[in-house]
């Protein structure tokens, strides 16, 4: 992002999508003008990541392995690369979904509620004005004074809403040991919830978020999250079928492109 | 180890399922059964253990009190039910990693890969308590879990920047 400075993952996965997929021609809720047309890259091999490892030559002026930064990522070998069976393994390297589902609800939570880790900034608004066509959230110049004025976004809550939500948290009751006990963390004259662990960013989500923003954020928003909330909560069950795990594959994309038409683009960073 | 919890690290295999059609452990998953496939000798005993390492920084001296991190790399087994899975009594503590390991995590987990390389190739000769006899266990290296920081010091890809994507998912260059 050329002023938010982090890395944004926005419209980066829409050659995943089947050729056919809408979205592929969308050029108005993503970044602007671009029609994807490549073909769905193909998942690299065992094989193909131990050729790639094997032509690494090391450059002793820049103490990097040539071409880091252009052609590849590689900063060294892993150790684990000297097992004979390690091409054998699909996924030798998993990130952990709670820790994943935390940052997303964090973000949400954030951006919906304005409180500290909103990705919805002012530089998150420049950033989307040079990125994609949106002019309703775009920064307005000042017509009197000298203050840039930030339109409200649909999807976030006004202020006397976000009371409200608040105020129904404080009267939420839920089953020993469930979650922490929420209501005593709602302070009421800051607008924040205090001390959220991952464990209640996990039942947050999958549990209230969809209760929680019915009504204050439009129906089409809501759905989205909805069914963020639902597909969280299948991958994180204890049982699941073999059909609903290919199905969340095909969902999950899907789902991302339809939150990246609401959200903007500061709020798809890789953390 | 009882000859209860014994058993137990067969259980991927010979253990009952209530709901056969439903997923509930990493055997059920795609990469296991590709493993399988692939290296057929090794996956027929049902006792030989696969095992996951799950890594992550953390302060002993609290949270908040000094800007101090130490890596731990610990080891579980895969075999075990998914009732004794990831429980606190199954995961065991194999490095601890003074400061931040950053590109040097391979280096420290030498020994334990050489470790990992005997246990492949040669095995190691263990005492069954279940059926009380001797066997020769092999174990191999199935996963890691760790956070996407992590991951890249893990398996050497940064994952800073602009090229940060994922190292199998990468486009061919």
């Amino acid at each position: 992002m050329q002023k938010g400075g982090k890395y944004s993952c926005f419209d980066q996965h829409r050659v995943f999508l089947d050729p056919d997929h809408p979205f592929r021609q969308d050029i108005k809720n993503f970044i602007k003008g671009v029609v994807v047309t490549d073909p769905k890259p193909a998942l690299m091999t065992g094989a193909e990541v131990r050729a790639q490892l094997d032509s690494l030559e090391w450059n002793e002026d820049t103490n990097k392995f040539m071409g880091y930064g252009v052609h590849h990522m590689w900063t060294h070998k892993s150790g684990l690369e000297r097992l004979p069976y390690y091409d054998d393994l699909l996924w030798p390297h998993n990130i952990d979904v709670m820790r994943t589902e935390k940052n997303i609800a964090e973000a949400i939570w954030g951006t919906l509620l304005d409180a500290e880790k909103s990705k919805d900034s002012t530089k998150a608004r420049v950033d989307l004005q040079t990125l994609c066509d949106r002019p309703k959230l775009h920064m307005q110049p000042p017509t009197s004074g000298k203050n840039w004025k930030k339109p409200k976004a649909e999807y976030a809550l006004a202020t006397d809403e976000r009371r409200e939500v608040l105020e129904w948290i404080q009267t939420l009751m839920f089953r020993d040991r469930y979650v922490a006990n929420l209501k005593k963390r709602v302070n009421l004259s800051t607008m924040r919830v205090l001390g959220m662990k991952s464990h209640d960013y996990h039942i947050w989500m999958e549990r209230l978020l969809p209760v929680m923003v019915r009504g204050y954020v439009p129906e089409n928003v809501w759905q989205v999250l909805a069914e963020l909330s639902f597909f969280l909560r299948q991958l994180c069950a204890k049982e699941v079928s073999r059909q609903v795990i290919n199905n969340l594959e095909k969902v999950a994309l899907v789902l991302l492109y339809k939150m990246e038409k609401i959200f903007p683009p500061g709020f798809f960073t890789p953390m | 180890m009882s000859s209860e919890s014994a058993k137990q690290m067969t259980w991927y295999k010979q253990g009952t399922r209530y709901n056969p059609d439903k997923m509930v452990h990493p055997a059920d998953g795609e990469a296991w059964t590709h493993f399988d496939g692939i290296h057929r000798e090794k996956a027929r005993e049902a006792r030989n253990v696969r095992v996951a390492f799950a890594t992550d920084g953390f302060n002993p001296f609290g949270m908040m009190a000094a800007p101090y991190t130490c890596w731990r790399i610990f080891f579980i087994p895969l075999n075990l039910p998914p009732g004794v899975l990831f429980q606190r009594h199954t995961i065991f503590l194999s490095l601890i990693i003074p400061g931040h390991p950053g590109n040097k995590m391979g280096v420290y987990m030498e020994p334990l890969v050489d470790e990992l390389m005997t246990a492949w190739n040669e095995g190691v000769w263990t005492y069954d308590q279940a059926t009380r006899s001797n066997f020769i266990m092999h174990v191999w290296y199935h996963y890691s879990l760790h956070d996407f920081l992590a991951y890249g010091s893990f398996c050497g890809w940064c994952v800073h920047g602009k090229l940060s994507l994922d190292a199998q998912y990468a486009r061919k260059f």
